[in-house]
């Protein structure tokens, strides 16, 4: 996919950013990058996204566009785009409030039209 | 003043808090402490969020990520988990409130929270006469007086001490 390709190259001259991953809606490891565990790191990210898909449903929000998670031993931002949850780990000692709109913008700008 | 009314009137500092809409207080396993959410939203409604949420931050922490805070993000709302040791407070607030300023607002309050739970752990807990619940009525704006009573705050200090030593 295009725009996977162009995202994840944009996404990894943020240097606080230390892995890319994409899963499907059913867990499934898409691509990605300096990811180790990739299997389980495809599951995480369409679980948390999942979660959030249900509080949007529970709740009645609008939509889900991201979901941050830290934590002692990781630091990660999630996003759904089309149908795949989009997982960008970041380094131990990065702060996602530092960096979340520099992704944000990347993401936003994304050009998916044509796919 | 007990450890339910407490965490019920720390809720409600909570929520006044500008940018700030709802706040739930849950335990390990899900099941509402206290909440002060918008009247749209049922008891029901609230006790499935938590329920939700809770069963997420759990598995999340199977796969060894030790998440503190998880923040859901929407276009009209924002969602913070923040975990209270013993449970966890679900914050809702506007989009256009500082993730950082949300945190210093609210630190004092999760720590108040965390060293009652801790407190009401301690607590012995007083006998119960059948069909006798006094409950914890789920405390609301209002709306929702009408909530099912979840448990005595010893009953809930014991139920987490449980989970407590489950997750141990």
């Amino acid at each position: 996919m295009n725009w996977m390709d162009s995202l994840f190259h944009e996404l990894q001259t943020i240097p606080e950013v230390a892995g890319l991953a994409a899963a499907d809606d059913t867990g499934t490891y898409i691509a990605g990058m300096n990811i180790d565990d990739t299997d389980e790191f495809a599951a995480l990210l369409t679980f948390i996204g999942r979660s959030g898909l249900a509080l949007e449903e529970h709740l009645g929000l609008d939509p889900l566009v991201y979901t941050s998670l830290s934590g002692k031993k990781i630091k990660l931002i999630v996003h759904r785009i089309l149908d795949y949850f989009v997982g960008i780990r970041l380094s131990e000692k990065s702060s996602i409030s530092k960096v979340e709109g520099r992704i944000n913008s990347i993401v936003g700008n994304l050009d998916i039209e044509d796919e | 003043m007990t450890e339910q009314h407490e965490i019920d009137e720390i809720l409600g500092d909570i929520v006044g808090i500008e940018g700030v809409t709802g706040v739930i207080a849950s335990d390990n396993r899900g099941g509402i402490i206290a909440a002060r959410m918008p009247a749209m939203y049922e008891p029901e409604t609230i006790e499935a969020v938590a329920k939700r949420v809770v069963d997420s931050l759990l598995n999340i922490r199977e796969y060894g990520s030790g998440a503190d805070d998880v923040i859901f993000h929407f276009e009209n709302i924002r969602v913070v988990i923040k975990n209270i040791r013993k449970g966890f407070l679900i914050i809702m607030s506007m989009p256009d409130m500082s993730v950082p300023l949300l945190n210093i607002s609210t630190n004092a309050f999760r720590k108040r929270i965390i060293r009652l739970l801790t407190f009401s752990r301690k607590t012995p807990a007083k006998p119960k006469s059948p069909g006798t619940e006094t409950g914890v009525a789920m405390a609301t704006n209002g709306n929702l007086s009408e909530t099912t009573p979840v448990a005595t705050v010893a009953d809930h200090a014991a139920s987490l001490h449980l989970v407590t030593n489950q997750t141990a």
